[in-house]
C-alpha cells in the first residue's frame, strides 16, 4: 500500500463529498478493499469509489470522528455556513399525527374511522393535507442534533433507510440545536447503516413516539409457533 | 303470455314495459275484481280514490281488513271492484315440523332441513277473507307496495287465491304513491306481478330463517349452559345482517380504545384593527406535532412580528341546495335533525304515505322524473302559513328548478309530498314539514355568498383569514336544518403591512373518532351492502333489542358486553362473520335475482353451502367463542363431553 494513494483518496473524499475520515479507518478501508481485489491491481479512481461505498455504509459513531462545529445542537441561534457530510439515524414526519402514521404502515388503518354521516366542513386545500415537516435526527458520529424540514425537501423520504448519508451544505440556520433546511440545503448521497435498520423502521420510531410497545415482527411470531 | 313478457324485460322504464294488452283480457268477461293492498289504510286510501269517496265498506274475518265495494272502469268495461288488504306478509317460512323444536335436530341440519310456507294463525282470517272473495271474481289485481317486499307479499296473496280459483286473471298495479293521477295511471297500466323480484324475496327468507336459526340455536344453546349466570334466560340471536351491523359499532368503540392522542402546537394570529373589529388567521402548516419545531418558528415570527398582506382574493362561494329525498338520506337527517330513529322515521313515513301525504317513502332514486309536475307539487304547499310565502316565490321566479342526484331504482320517485295538510301533531308533523321544507329547498335555489380570503406572511410564515358575505339565502329560507353564517373581517390592501395584535404559540390535542351515531351506522351499512334501504332501521333496531349495543346520553352506539364477547369471540375464529363481506356478496346476488339475471336456486345453494361451511368450522371453534365471552361475562362453565354432543 503506498501512502500516496490514502492521500489521494483521501483529498477525493474531502474535495468532492466534503468527507473526513480518520486515518487509521481509511488506511484499514484501503488495505481491506486490496485484500479483496486479490492481488489484482485497483486503479485509483476504483478505490475511491470503493472506500465511498464503504463510508456509506458505515455507522460514523464508529469513526468518533467530529466534524460539526462544537456545541452546536446547544446554539440558540447561529448559521453553518460551510458543507458537512453526515450520517441520519431516523426521520419522523411531524405535521401528522405519528398515530396515523402508525397505523397506515401497520395497515390497520381503517377508512370506517372516516366515516360520518356529517358531511366535513368545507376544509381549506392545506388544512386537508398540510405540508410535509420531517424532523431528522443527524449525527457526525460524536454529536447528534436535528434538523427540521423548514421549506419542502423533494430528495428527502421516510422511505430513506436508518444510516443514510446526507451532505448538508451551508448557510444553514441553526436555531434552538435545530438546523432549518431547504431543499437547496440537502444532498442525499445514499448508504444505510445495517444495524440501524430494525431499530429506526418508521414503525418502531413511530411506536417510540407514541410510547406504543413495537409489535412482534411476523418472524418471531413464527419462531414462536 | 309469462314467458312473452319476461323476455321484454331490459327496458329502460321497468314501470310499464309489462303493460297488459287490452286485447288479451277481453277473452274472459271480467264483472268482479279482486284488489289487494298491503295494508288497510291503503286499501282505504286506494278505494278512496277510485271510487271517488263513494266507496261502500264491509267487514271481512278479520277485523283490522276492511273490504271497500265501488264501481270503477277498468279494462275498458264497468266492473265492480273488492278492494281488501293483507297486513304485511301473509304467509311465513319455517321448518317443517320435526326440526322446529330447538333441541330436535343437530342445529347444523337445519341447513338443508325442508321448509315450507305456512299461513300463521292470526293471518288466517285475512287469508279466509281472500279465499271467500276471490271465489266470486274474474280478476286479481295486486296493490301491494312496489318494493321487493311488496311484490313478494303480492305472490303470497296470488298464491293463496289461485288455490281455490287456478284461472283467475292476475294483474299488478304499480305506483309510487296513493294520489288520484298516481292511482288512475296504475289503473291505465296494469302490468304482470315480477317473479324475479319475489323470488329474491324468497331466498333472502330461506337464507335468513337457515343462517339465523342454526347459529342461533347453536350459540343460545351453549353460551346459556355455559354462563348460566348471566345468559341463561337470555335468546343470543344472529343473523346474517345484524352481526356486521353490530360489528361495525365494536369496530368503532375499539378504534377509540385504542386510539392515542398527541399534542401538537400551532401559531395563532390575532389581528384587532380597531375596537370592533377582530380576525384571528390560521397558519397554512395548520399544526405541527413537536414542540420545537414549532417553538422555532414561533421565535422567528415573533423576532420580526411584522405582517405583510400578500394578497386579498375575492370569490363567489354557494352553499348548495339539497338533492332530492332516498330512503337513506330521510332516515340519517331525520335522525340527526330531528332526533327521530330510523325505525320511527320509517313507521311514520309509511303512515304519511298511506295517507296520501307523501310518495312511497322506500326509494333509492334522488332525480326527479322528466314527468312529474312539480309545479302543481308546490302550488299545493302555497296555502302554509309559515312556508307558503316562500312556495310562493318559487313559482314566481320561474317554477321549480330541482337539483338532481344521479341514482334511479326506476320504480319510484325521490320522497316529496303529494297533499298538503296542517292537520298532523307531534312526529308526524315534525316529519312531514321535513319533508315539505327539504322539497321546496330542492326545488329553489343555491344560497350566495362572496368569500374573502387574506393571506399574509410574518417572517416568511404564511396564514390566512377568510370572511363571508351572503348575499342571497335562498333555499336557506325555508330549511332551517342548514346552518351558513356571515364572517365579517376587515378590509386589507395586498402589499400594505400590519402589527398583529397577538401572535400565539397554542397547543391542543388530538382526539378519537366518536361512537357511531345512527347516522354513521347507517352510512356503513350502506357502504357495505348490508341490508337494503328498507331494512336498514330495522336491523339496527335488532341489535338493540337484543342488548348486544346500547345508547349513550347523546344517542350514540355502544356496544354491551355481550356484544364485544361475541364479535370477538367470532373474529378470533378466524372467520369474518362481523364483518360486511359474507352479507354484502350475498345482497349482491340477490340484487342479480332480482334483475332476472341470476338463478333462484343456484344462488340459495351457493349460499347455504358457504354458510354452511362457516358454521361447522364455528362449532368446532366454540371455544374462542367462550373465552372472548369470559373476558365480559366472568369464567366459564365447564360442559361435559355428552353435553357437548347434546348442543
Ligand atoms: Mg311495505
Amino acid at each position: 500500500m503506498s501512502v500516496g494513494e490514502v492521500q489521494v483518496t483521501q483529498a477525493w473524499l474531502r474535495s468532492q463529498w466534503h468527507i473526513q475520515v480518520p486515518h487509521a479507518w481509511l488506511d484499514a478501508c484501503v488495505n481491506w478493499i486490496k485484500e479483496e481485489a486479490d492481488s489484482e491491481p485497483v486503479p485509483q479512481s476504483l478505490l475511491n469509489q470503493r472506500v465511498l461505498e464503504q463510508w456509506l455504509l458505515t455507522d460514523l459513531r464508529d469513526l468518533s470522528h467530529p466534524v460539526l462545529p462544537e456545541r452546536i445542537s446547544e446554539a440558540q441561534k447561529t448559521e453553518l455556513t460551510s458543507c458537512y457530510s453526515l450520517q441520519m439515524d431516523s426521520l419522523l414526519d411531524v405535521s401528522q399525527p405519528a398515530y396515523t402514521q402508525l397505523q397506515r404502515i401497520r395497515g390497520t388503518d381503517c377508512s370506517n374511522d372516516q366515516v360520518s354521516a356529517v358531511t366535513p366542513e368545507t376544509q381549506r386545500p392545506w388544512e386537508a393535507k398540510p405540508t410535509r415537516m420531517l424532523m431528522l435526527q443527524l449525527t457526525d458520529g460524536v454529536q447528534s442534533l436535528e434538523g427540521m424540514e423548514y421549506r419542502p425537501i423533494p430528495t428527502l423520504s421516510t422511505n430513506l433507510p436508518p444510516g443514510t448519508k446526507l451532505q448538508l451544505v451551508g448557510p444553514i440556520v441553526v436555531r434552538l440545536g435545530v438546523l432549518l433546511l431547504k431543499a437547496e440545503n440537502v444532498k442525499v448521497l445514499g448508504g444505510e447503516v445495517e444495524q440501524l435498520l430494525e431499530i429506526y423502521s418508521q414503525s418502531r420510531v413511530l411506536s417510540g413516539t407514541l410510547g406504543l410497545p413495537e409489535e412482534n415482527h411476523p418472524e418471531d411470531e413464527e419462531l414462536d409457533d | 303470455m309469462n314467458v312473452l313478457f319476461r323476455s321484454l324485460r331490459v327496458t329502460i322504464d321497468s314501470r310499464f314495459y309489462r303493460q297488459v294488452s287490452v286485447s288479451m283480457i277481453r277473452r274472459t268477461q271480467i264483472k268482479k275484481v279482486l284488489c289487494v293492498a298491503e295494508k288497510n289504510d291503503a286499501a282505504k286510501g286506494i278505494a278512496e280514490i277510485m271510487s271517488n269517496g263513494s266507496s261502500r265498506r264491509r267487514e271481512g274475518y278479520s277485523v283490522y281488513n276492511k273490504i271497500y265495494e265501488y264501481e270503477y272502469h277498468l279494462f275498458g268495461q264497468n266492473v265492480t271492484v273488492s278492494m281488501t288488504s293483507v297486513s304485511g306478509h301473509l304467509l311465513s317460512l319455517e321448518f317443517k315440523a320435526p326440526f322446529q323444536k330447538w333441541h330436535s335436530c343437530n342445529p347444523v341440519l337445519l341447513f338443508d332441513a325442508e321448509v315450507e310456507k305456512y299461513c300463521p294463525e292470526n293471518f288466517t282470517p285475512i287469508k279466509r277473507t281472500l279465499e271467500r272473495e276471490v271465489r266470486q271474481c274474474q280478476a286479481l289485481v295486486i296493490w301491494t307496495d312496489c318494493d321487493r317486499e311488496g311484490e313478494n307479499i303480492g305472490f303470497e296473496v296470488i298464491d293463496v287465491c289461485k288455490a281455490v280459483k287456478p284461472n283467475i286473471q292476475v294483474f299488478r298495479a304499480r305506483f309510487s304513491e296513493i294520489t288520484p293521477n298516481s292511482i288512475r295511471r296504475a289503473c291505465e297500466t296494469l302490468t304482470e306481478p315480477d317473479v324475479n323480484v319475489s323470488d329474491a324475496v324468497d331466498v333472502r327468507q330461506e337464507l335468513d330463517l337457515r343462517i339465523g336459526a342454526s347459529f342461533t340455536r347453536f350459540q343460545t344453546l351453549r353460551l346459556q349452559k355455559i354462563f348460566p349466570e348471566s345468559l341463561s334466560d337470555q335468546l343470543i340471536s344472529y343473523g346474517s345482517c345484524q352481526f356486521p351491523t353490530l360489528g361495525f359499532v365494536v369496530e368503532r368503540f375499539k378504534a377509540i380504545q385504542a386510539f392515542v392522542p398527541e399534542t401538537f402546537f400551532k401559531i395563532k394570529v390575532v389581528h384587532e384593527p380597531n375596537e370592533e373589529e377582530s380576525v384571528e388567521f390560521s397558519w397554512k402548516r395548520h399544526r405541527l406535532f413537536n414542540h420545537t419545531a414549532c417553538l422555532v418558528l414561533y421565535q422567528m415570527c415573533m423576532e420580526d412580528p411584522m405582517a405583510k398582506v400578500i394578497s386579498v382574493t375575492s370569490k363567489p362561494k354557494s352553499k348548495w341546495r339539497p338533492l332530492p329525498l332516498d330512503t337513506v338520506e330521510l332516515e340519517k337527517l331525520a335522525s340527526r335533525k330531528l332526533r327521530i330513529s330510523a325505525k320511527e322515521t320509517m313507521k311514520i313515513a309509511e303512515k304519511l304515505y298511506t295517507q296520501g301525504f307523501i310518495s312511497y317513502p322506500r326509494t333509492e332514486t334522488n332525480m326527479f322524473p322528466q314527468n312529474l309536475n312539480l309545479t302543481t307539487l308546490v302550488e299545493q304547499q302555497t296555502q302554509d302559513n309559515e312556508w307558503g310565502n316562500f312556495a310562493q316565490r318559487i313559482l314566481e321566479s320561474g317554477g321549480p328548478t330541482p337539483r338532481n342526484g344521479n341514482k334511479s331504482d326506476q320504480a319510484h320517485p325521490p320522497i316529496h309530498p303529494t297533499k298538503y295538510t296542517n292537520s298532523l301533531q307531534g312526529n308526524e308533523k315534525r316529519l312531514y314539514e321535513f319533508i315539505v321544507r327539504h322539497f321546496l329547498a330542492c326545488c329553489s335555489k343555491d344560497a350566495q355568498g362572496q368569500e374573502v380570503t387574506v393571506e399574509i406572511e410574518i417572517a416568511e410564515e404564511r396564514f390566512s383569514a377568510s370572511g363571508l358575505t351572503i348575499i342571497a339565502r335562498n333555499y336557506l329560507e325555508v330549511y332551517p336544518y342548514d346552518k351558513w353564517y356571515n364572517k365579517v373581517i376587515p378590509l386589507y390592501t395586498a402589499d400594505t403591512t400590519f402589527q398583529p395584535t397577538a401572535i400565539e404559540m397554542v397547543e391542543g390535542q388530538t382526539s378519537p373518532p366518536q361512537l357511531l351515531t345512527e347516522a354513521d351506522l347507517i352510512s356503513l351499512m350502506e357502504k357495505h351492502g348490508i341490508g337494503t334501504d328498507a331494512t336498514h332501521a330495522d336491523h339496527i333496531e335488532t341489535i338493540k333489542s337484543r342488548m348486544y349495543v346500547g345508547l349513550t346520553a347523546d344517542q350514540r352506539f355502544l356496544p354491551g358486553e355481550l356484544g364485544m364477547g361475541l364479535v370477538e369471540g367470532y373474529n378470533s375464529m378466524g372467520y369474518e362473520m362481523s364483518k360486511p363481506d359474507l352479507r354484502a356478496e350475498l345482497e349482491a346476488d340477490l340484487k342479480l335475482v332480482s334483475e332476472g339475471r341470476k338463478d333462484k336456486a343456484s344462488v340459495l345453494s351457493y349460499h347455504v353451502a358457504k354458510y354452511k361451511a362457516v358454521f361447522i368450522e364455528s362449532v368446532r371453534k366454540a371455544k374462542k367463542l367462550d373465552e372472548a365471552l369470559s373476558n365480559y361475562l366472568g369464567p366459564a362453565q365447564e360442559i361435559t363431553e355428552q353435553e357437548q354432543g347434546e348442543m
